[in-house]
């Protein structure tokens, strides 16, 4: 059997995080995921259709552009859509470990528990991460652990596209 | 001219939109074209000697790909096949989980799939300010625009090493 023991996820508790091969990561909610690649391909179209008309390319917008706002941290998304935040992703073939005190225990498959669903679902996280900082650095890791789901790998392919536009 | 037609509207900021996971994953967007299922069907990695170099080794980078998708992260179609027959990469990687790679089964296995192409130069400036943290080799390797020999030098694989 193989699980692990949370007590508290903080700043300060990162252990195992720089690990390599990952054994977990966190990563974007799949809404955030989807919302920003469906923004990419608009912004490719919009960029295009410039172009066609004869006139210049746009170029890339500004983040206030981007996000609408001047800058949004993902906590800032989590107010309009209190289902979004990151998930905390874990390789099928964890080894056990442990913090102490035990206060809740979670499985691989509970992390994150979408597909295949899991009733017992690792929370939300939600972080100051920028989304352009977040796909840069979790998308290699989430990348180079074993694939445990169809969810997860659509995750990875989703995040290329947008990294690739 | 076109220059006289009005400029269209910049698409609906992050914040703003509505889309959700299942309208825009690669199976929906996509209707009609086979996907790959990444559980049901991995793909495989070919090599006379994959079992001598798989065995003991964790694979470091593993893509699953759609069949319209782009190419994996490092520029290549990994493939993996044994000769006692096909095996989920899943329950091959779990058999394998108590081992850990050396140096010499990651290099090994990097020249396999690697093959002999031509080496890029690394990047020596950290990437563009705001970042944090990652390196212009880094960003470049995740775009595939680095050979995966040279990253792997560039990463220090004695960080493998237990």
């Amino acid at each position: 059997m193989r699980f692990f023991v949370c007590f508290q996820v903080r700043c300060d508790v990162h252990g195992g995080m720089n690990d390599i091969p990952p054994c977990w990561t966190l990563f974007l909610h799949e809404d955030i995921i989807a919302r920003t690649l469906a923004y990419k391909l608009d912004l490719k179209t919009y960029r295009l259709n410039e172009i066609e008309v004869g006139r210049e390319d746009t170029g890339r917008p500004t983040y206030k552009e981007v996000f609408g706002a001047s800058w949004i941290p993902l906590p800032s998304l989590l107010l309009s859509s209190p289902n979004q935040g990151c998930r905390w992703h874990c390789a099928p073939n964890m080894d056990p470990i442990f913090f102490i005190p035990m206060v809740t225990v979670y499985r691989p498959e509970d992390c994150p528990g979408v597909e295949p669903y899991s009733a017992h679902q690792f929370p939300l996280i939600n972080t100051l991460l920028s989304i352009p900082f977040s796909l840069l650095h979790t998308l290699p890791r989430l990348t180079s652990m074993a694939p445990s789901s169809k969810y997860h790998g659509d995750l990875v392919v989703m995040g290329r596209e947008i990294l690739s536009l | 001219m076109g220059n006289n037609t009005p400029r269209g509207a910049l698409p609906t900021p992050i914040s703003s939109r509505t889309e959700a996971f299942d309208a825009v994953r690669p199976r929906d967007r996509n209707k009609g074209d086979a996907h790959t299922d990444t559980t049901q069907d991995p793909l495989t990695f070919r090599h006379s000697s994959s079992d001598q170099v798989l065995k003991g080794s964790t694979v470091p980078s593993v893509y699953q790909s759609s069949e319209d998708s782009q190419e994996p992260p490092i520029g290549e179609r990994v493939e993996i096949e044994t000769e006692s027959g096909e095996e989920s990469f899943v329950s091959m990687h779990q058999d394998e989980h108590d081992n850990h790679p050396v140096l010499s089964d990651i290099l090994t296995r990097a020249i396999a799939v690697v093959g002999s192409e031509e080496v890029l130069p690394l990047a020596v400036s950290p990437f563009e300010k705001g970042t944090m943290g990652m390196t212009a080799n880094e960003v470049l390797m995740i775009r595939g625009l680095i050979h995966p020999l040279v990253y792997l030098d560039f990463v220090d694989l004695q960080k493998f090493s237990i």
